[in-house]
């Protein structure tokens, strides 16, 4: 039984040391500083750190602060996912026409924002949205809305990221999408007209129901993804936002971890987003388990 | 043949390598990191000391702000910190607080060409911590205002407003110019411009005990003053993203606050305007306080070449050096000689020396990271108009209060 497994291991064995060093080790390594107060007297005498429990997190459901960051950043995801579901799919359907001509230019124009770098994309974006000089609000003006001031109202700054990272993540949402049409079978769809169904109609009853596999993949992911929102309001509103309203949870994290040297604090909070995802997910899984497919 | 080829090479490669690890061991190599525009310029200074100092190399290291604190906070934790770097003032309390800086007490005491009288004192202020000298200043910084000499002139002001009610009448001047038209750009969300009108009113962050004052009425009083600034648009909440230099030229924000280096990027970036600018002093309420930061010059506890980094740090010290960096980087020396020097020959410096003695430095407490953010959250409270400056104080003094009960 052993020798079988031997040769095996050895070629995994680079692989797993780097993953264990630079991955587990770490991942259980923040748990037992997040009960600790690691802070700066602990940097260069790890020795002086001490070990406090849950305080941590005790603080941390008191702190104004942090609270405030999860309200935003759950106020993100609740705007952006149902936001991408939809734009995403009805992008797919309109790629999907057959009458559409250069459809490879437009799926790889579509796609480019996508794996464009983040922090490029962003600094773009912080000059399409400025009040008096971007394009943004010059195309609202030509409809009579005056553009409001994107960034620096505390109302509107949340939307411009939104509409961020929306806009990046339909180009991959719809490809994704494209492919779960292609797996529909058309004698559905034929099927449906010989009834007399109407375009929404077969929408309704045929697209959506059998879209439902991928629908809540790119929901389950754009959830997580959304959860950890960073270099967006880290490039466009300098880490906060006007009276922090776009301050995320990881923001918080990196704040308390890299700025204040509070590793301790900012481990607990780290953990705690853990959690939140944690639930989240197994929340989606339990709804997919349930899923009557046909 | 064959076989003895990769044996030949293995010895070749051996000798290589001793011979040149030998030669290393007689010169010296001293690492420095070095950041932004002082990193691009560094360079050209580094000759000069090797020739004074045959058996010293440099080896530089540049670094972009945007990761300077995250890679020093590794080398840090992970003990590869260089001899020696380039730190900002506002991080000094939290490296020399872990324990990562070498006090430089005793090297000031040996030296024969470098004391702490050397520089000006508000500047050496900022590398104090507990008591102990842990970094020697290296070039200076404060904030000036930065204003259009000929717009202000048509509005009747010869020279820039002197006190702060001089300075309301200009910007209500400035915004009756047409539409479109305000009088300084400023962010509500900057405390180093900010907190320069709130201590200008005589207040204060922190007590002598260290305890957070900021609902006395000095501070109060100040917030409203800032606030008020933005209630009637003289400045703006949001500039619309536009360039601070651009909206200069156009005439539309004739006024800003700026760091020295501002005067560099309005020569290079808005050359239509030379000769039509100037800097002022802070206009005056109880006094005339400007932030005071810049960077200093530190060597790490854990560093092996402190003494020759000690000897960069006396040579970048140097009067006549400190001017050639001014020159090479357009920064503002920390070197009081340097200073006078260089008042002597530039007007515009003599108003930089004057503004840099009426200079603040934020407390050196490893908080004020955290303090920093949650005075830019409540000042911005109150421009903003959400809470009333009153109330956006007796918050601030809770954030602080429960910040400075840490540690």
């Amino acid at each position: 039984m052993k020798k079988k497994y031997l040769t095996p291991l050895l070629f995994l064995a680079p692989s797993l040391l780097i993953i264990f060093c630079f991955v587990i080790f770490p991942i259980f390594f923040s748990l037992f500083i997040s009960l600790t107060d690691f802070n700066v007297h602990s940097l260069v005498h790890w020795g002086n750190a001490k070990f406090i429990g849950l305080a941590n997190y005790q603080q941390l459901f008191q702190d104004e602060l942090f609270l405030k960051c999860i309200g935003n950043t759950l106020y993100f995801v609740v705007l952006m996912v149902p936001l991408a579901l939809i734009l995403s799919l009805t992008l797919a359907l309109l790629l999907n026409l057959p009458f559409i001509k250069f459809r490879k230019l437009f799926r790889t124009g579509y796609f480019m924002p996508y794996i464009s770098d983040s922090i490029a994309i962003s600094t773009v974006w912080y000059w399409v949205v400025s009040k008096d000089y971007g394009i943004l609000n010059h195309i609202l003006s030509w409809f009579g809305i005056p553009g409001p001031s994107w960034l620096a109202d505390p109302r509107f700054a949340m939307f411009a990221i939104v509409g961020l990272v929306v806009w990046r993540s339909l180009g991959y949402y719809a490809f994704l999408y494209l492919a779960g049409l292609q797996n529909i079978p058309e004698q559905l769809y034929e099927a449906a007209e010989i009834d007399g169904a109407s375009l929404g109609q077969k929408i309704r009853h045929i697209t959506i129901p059998l879209l439902a596999p991928t629908t809540l993949f790119i929901s389950i992911t754009s959830i997580i993804g959304g959860f950890q929102l960073f270099a967006e309001p880290l490039t466009l509103t300098n880490g906060g936002g006007p009276m922090d309203t776009t301050k995320t949870i990881v923001l918080f994290i990196y704040e308390n971890g890299f700025r204040y040297f509070k590793m301790g604090y900012s481990a607990a909070s780290s953990y705690i987003l853990f959690a939140f995802i944690f639930i989240v997910t197994i929340i989606q899984i339990k709804f997919r388990d349930q899923e009557i497919l046909y | 043949m064959k076989k003895s080829l990769p044996l030949v090479l293995i010895v070749l490669l051996f000798v290589l390598v001793t011979t040149t690890t030998f030669k290393a061991a007689s010169v010296e190599t001293v690492s420095l990191w070095a950041m932004g525009v002082e990193g691009q310029n560094i360079g050209k200074l580094l000759p000069q000391f090797e020739a004074a100092h045959p058996g010293i190399k440099v080896k530089l290291q540049v670094i972009p702000w945007s990761a300077a604190n995250d890679r020093l906070l590794t080398a840090v934790a992970g003990g590869t910190v260089p001899d020696l770097t380039q730190m900002g003032s506002t991080y000094m309390a939290q490296f020399a607080e872990a324990g990562a800086l070498e006090d430089l007490s005793p090297y000031l005491a040996k030296s024969n060409s470098l004391k702490l009288d050397d520089f000006v004192k508000s500047c050496t202020d900022l590398y104090v911590v507990n008591g102990k000298p842990y970094g020697i200043p290296w070039y200076a910084d404060t904030r000036f205002i930065f204003y259009r000499t000929d717009i202000l002139a048509e509005i009747g002001y010869e020279t820039f407003p002197d006190t702060w009610d001089e300075f309301i009448d200009c910007c209500q001047k400035l915004c009756a110019r047409g539409p479109n038209q305000y009088a300084v750009n400023m962010a509500a969300g900057n405390w180093q411009v900010t907190m320069n009108f709130i201590w200008a009113n005589g207040a204060r962050i922190l007590d002598e005990q260290g305890r957070p004052a900021v609902t006395e009425d000095a501070f109060v009083d100040g917030v409203a003053w800032v606030a008020d600034i933005f209630k009637n648009e003289y400045a703006l909440l949001d500039t619309g993203g536009s360039n601070i230099r651009q909206d200069m030229a156009s005439g539309r924000l004739p006024i800003f606050i700026g760091g020295f280096w501002e005067g560099n990027l309005l020569r290079t970036e808005t050359p239509q305007i030379d000769g039509k600018w100037s800097i002022a002093l802070m206009p005056k309420k109880v006094n005339r306080s400007s932030f005071m930061g810049g960077c200093g010059l530190v060597i790490f506890k854990e560093a092996r070449r402190k003494e020759g980094a000690w000897k960069l740090i006396e040579f970048l010290s140097q009067p006549e050096i400190q001017n050639q960096w001014r020159e090479a980087a357009g920064s503002i020396p920390a070197s009081k000689a340097a200073m006078i020097m260089a008042s002597e020959s530039d007007p515009i410096m003599k108003t930089v020396y004057e503004q840099l003695n009426e200079g603040i430095a934020p407390p050196v407490i490893p908080e004020w990271p955290e303090i920093e953010g949650r005075l830019n959250t409540r000042i911005q409270e109150a421009c903003y108009g959400v809470r009333t400056p009153l109330e956006a104080c007796q918050l601030l003094q809770k954030d602080l209060e429960k910040i400075m009960s840490q540690y």
